[in-house]
């Protein structure tokens, strides 16, 4: 905790500076990325068009006919496309921070802790009922998603040593127990209706979304989003531990619930629009922690930046690297996990982990 | 022998002789004829399509299946009731229990997806096991043969593949003959085709889009059968430049190719229509003109190995280019090619060709 701001003020002043530099730099970033982002992918589609196409949206200017296909790709497909890649990544580092703050543990993330797993198992669950709503499909990924957060939580807490290990462990069996479950669906599935569904569904791309899906993610993510950025402190207080923030007048539990709830709701929504898109969950935080410290003031906020830029960067390049799309977890992961072993290695020694 | 040959020379004369030699040739030619007939019904040596050498017992009587090419191979073979088992996944593939409705009591022995049960196979006692060569086919086929179960590997991606397959299954069945059939009715369909598309300028051959089982924008490459499928049928698969299996695309590259038909695998039926009310894919050809097709029929799936891929291309001709087929009476090709392999028509086991995508 070499910047923490309780015990050391003059390091809190200069972490707030170096925070609002970062925050505007990231945010920069974000903005410019987004934009380059639009001009990518399959179609040729120059900055003057999406001018053009911006215009004729906001101001109803005409679009020649010639542009009026290219139009639409733009609108329909590439603008909700790079929108919720920002969205994703955002929602994902989010729920991964909260999650580290949450259990003290920087060891966590909705992959580690199963929720990813049984979100993916309430999405594949909610295909093969009848009536295939999508919103069954939500309310039993949101579901499970929390069922297998409870799970975890749940042993942890009853051996109650080692908690770092034993709640990553403790995650573990609950990614199997839901990985399982999936595997029992896919086993029991009819192989020419619900099977490939379930395939199509748990492959993480976001080459499927549409503006439908944007009207659901953003306001969930944008709200757990706002929600975690105004109560961000709280984690503070919380990774201190149930009896110092009792001392401090906090109910614990309350604020744990309510946190988990979001977090997983988050993440539910995400995988039932986009299937899992491992290691950002885990990665993002870790990185802004590096970059501005633990303390969950300044942490939240980069993290959320981070994870947009991450996964707007990444799935720029699944979708225009080939003809072809590439899994975005094939890069998220290719470019997770080395930087993650990065990270392990440079902050050995420093009471990281 | 010299001392008889004199002695019945010197003893019965030229008479005598006659009847030896006719004798001889006759014995000559048993010795040729023999081990023919014999290899009807004792081992012999046949080449798999994994290149493995696989000893056959003759003629198979217990048939075990392990994936859908191979059941309904067996089936267009006319070997349905020697199956003693398949696997899980081939009873829901309508026409194999509509051909032979005691399929779904056969015992199951697994799927390729989830792996086969071992032990199940060796307690049926099978005497020719028909094998994939993906994931752990070729090694369970090894082993297989490793406990004397005959065990065939069968390869059929693409229409020449398919024709070895039914070759191989006959003759690894004992019965070579059946294939002859089934791979006339096979050339028959594909020579109809060939005669209308023969002569099709190239700038004429229309661009399809493949829409796979995973979702409409997942797409068969170059290597698959489907590529193969639609080339046959005149056209060109705008993702022949693929390699591989089945690859996601993003909608921006559909837009890109601008396909003159598409072709939709019939798992994704239900969804496929809503992609042709799509704002941002009405521009594309294909959408625009109403030329998105569901692969057919109802009870099997056309676009997979099997010799029904056949009635894939035929179909697929026709709805590509109609003028050119205006004379092929579909359902009745398609009849009589059901009537040669499973010994009932299409419309008699209650086929559609479900091949309509509506918005």
């Amino acid at each position: 905790m070499k910047n923490d701001p309780v015990s050391d003020p003059k390091s809190a002043v200069s972490s707030v500076h170096d925070m609002r530099y970062m925050t505007v730099i990231l945010t920069i970033l974000l903005a410019g990325l987004f934009f380059v982002s639009l001009m990518v992918g399959r179609l040729d589609i120059g900055w003057k068009e999406i001018r053009t196409f911006v215009c004729a949206s906001l101001f109803g200017t005409p679009v020649a006919p010639e542009l009026s296909s290219k139009a639409l790709v733009f609108t329909l497909i590439r603008f909700p496309r790079c929108l919720l890649a920002v969205f994703v990544g955002m929602g994902l580092s989010i729920s991964g921070a909260v999650y580290q703050g949450l259990f003290r543990n920087p060891l966590v993330s909705p992959d580690i802790l199963g929720v990813s797993a049984g979100c993916t198992f309430g999405a594949a669950l909610g295909l093969i009922l009848p009536g295939n709503s999508f919103m069954i499909v939500r309310i039993l990924s949101f579901a499970f998603g929390l069922t297998a957060v409870c799970l975890a939580v749940g042993i942890a807490r009853m051996i109650a040593v080692r908690p770092i290990l034993v709640l990553v462990l403790a995650g573990l069996v609950a990614t199997s127990v839901f990985s399982a479950l999936l595997m029992v669906l896919k086993y029991m599935a009819d192989p020419y209706n619900d099977l490939p569904a379930i395939v199509f569904w748990i492959m993480g791309s976001l080459n499927r979304v549409e503006w439908n899906d944007l009207y659901i993610i953003m306001p969930v993510v944008g709200a757990g989003l706002f929600l975690i950025h105004v109560l961000r402190y709280r984690l503070n207080v919380l990774s201190l531990g149930d009896l110092q923030a009792r001392s401090l007048g906090m109910n614990p539990t309350l604020y744990r619930v309510i946190f988990i709830m979001i977090s997983s709701l988050m993440v539910a929504v995400t995988v039932s629009t986009c299937g899992q898109v491992c290691w950002i969950g885990l990665v993002i935080p870790h990185i802004a922690r590096t970059l501005v410290g633990p303390n969950h003031s300044n942490m939240i906020p980069v993290t959320m930046l981070l994870g947009g830029i991450f996964l707007l960067a990444a799935d720029m390049l699944a979708r225009s690297i080939t003809a072809a799309e590439l899994p975005v977890s094939i890069i998220t992961a290719l470019t997770g996990a080395p930087l993650f072993v990065y990270l392990l290695y440079k902050n050995r020694g420093s009471g990281w982990i | 022998m010299n001392n008889i040959f004199h002695h019945i020379i010197h003893t019965s004369g030229k008479q005598t002789l006659q009847s030896l030699l006719l004798g001889i040739l006759c014995f000559s030619f048993s010795i040729c004829v023999f081990p023919i007939r014999a290899s009807a019904h004792s081992p012999s040596t046949i080449v798999d399509m994994a290149g493995r050498n696989v000893i056959v017992s003759g003629r198979a009587e217990r048939i075990i299946t392990t994936f859908k090419p191979a059941t309904l191979s067996v089936l267009s073979l006319g070997l349905a009731d020697r199956l003693v088992a398949v696997d899980s996944h081939s009873p829901r593939v309508e026409i194999n229990t509509a051909v032979y409705p005691a399929m779904r009591d056969l015992p199951k022995i697994g799927n390729r997806s989830m792996g086969l049960n071992l032990e199940t196979i060796m307690s049926l006692k099978p005497d020719l096991v028909i094998l994939y060569a993906q994931k752990d086919g070729i090694r369970i086929a090894d082993r297989l043969a490793g406990y004397h179960i005959p065990a065939v590997v069968i390869v059929p991606e693409n229409m020449a593949a398919i024709k070895d397959t039914l070759r191989i299954i006959a003759q690894a069945a004992g019965c070579p003959e059946r294939a002859d059939r089934a791979i006339q009715a096979v050339d028959h369909i594909m020579s109809v085709v060939g005669t209308r598309i023969n002569g099709l300028p190239d700038q004429r051959r229309k661009t399809v889009y493949y829409a796979g089982p995973k979702g409409f924008f997942s797409t068969a490459s170059g290597n698959m059968l489907q590529d193969e499928m639609i080339s046959m049928a005149g056209g060109i698969n705008a993702a022949h430049a693929f390699t591989g299996f089945f690859k996601s695309i993003s909608p921006e590259q559909f837009v890109q190719w601008n396909p003159d038909a598409v072709l939709a695998c019939r798992e994704i039926r239900s969804s496929a229509g809503k992609y042709l009310r799509k704002p941002e894919l009405a521009e594309v050809t294909a959408i625009k003109t109403r030329q998105v097709f569901c692969i057919p029929s109802s009870n099997a799936p056309w676009d997979f190995p099997s010799p029904l891929s056949a009635l894939g291309v035929l179909w697929a001709g026709k709805r590509l280019y109609p003028d050119r087929f205006q004379d092929v009476d579909l359902i009745k090709e398609i009849d009589q090619f059901h009537e040669i392999l499973f010994s009932r028509s299409f419309t008699e086991i209650g086929g559609r060709l479900a091949d309509t995508v509506n918005p």
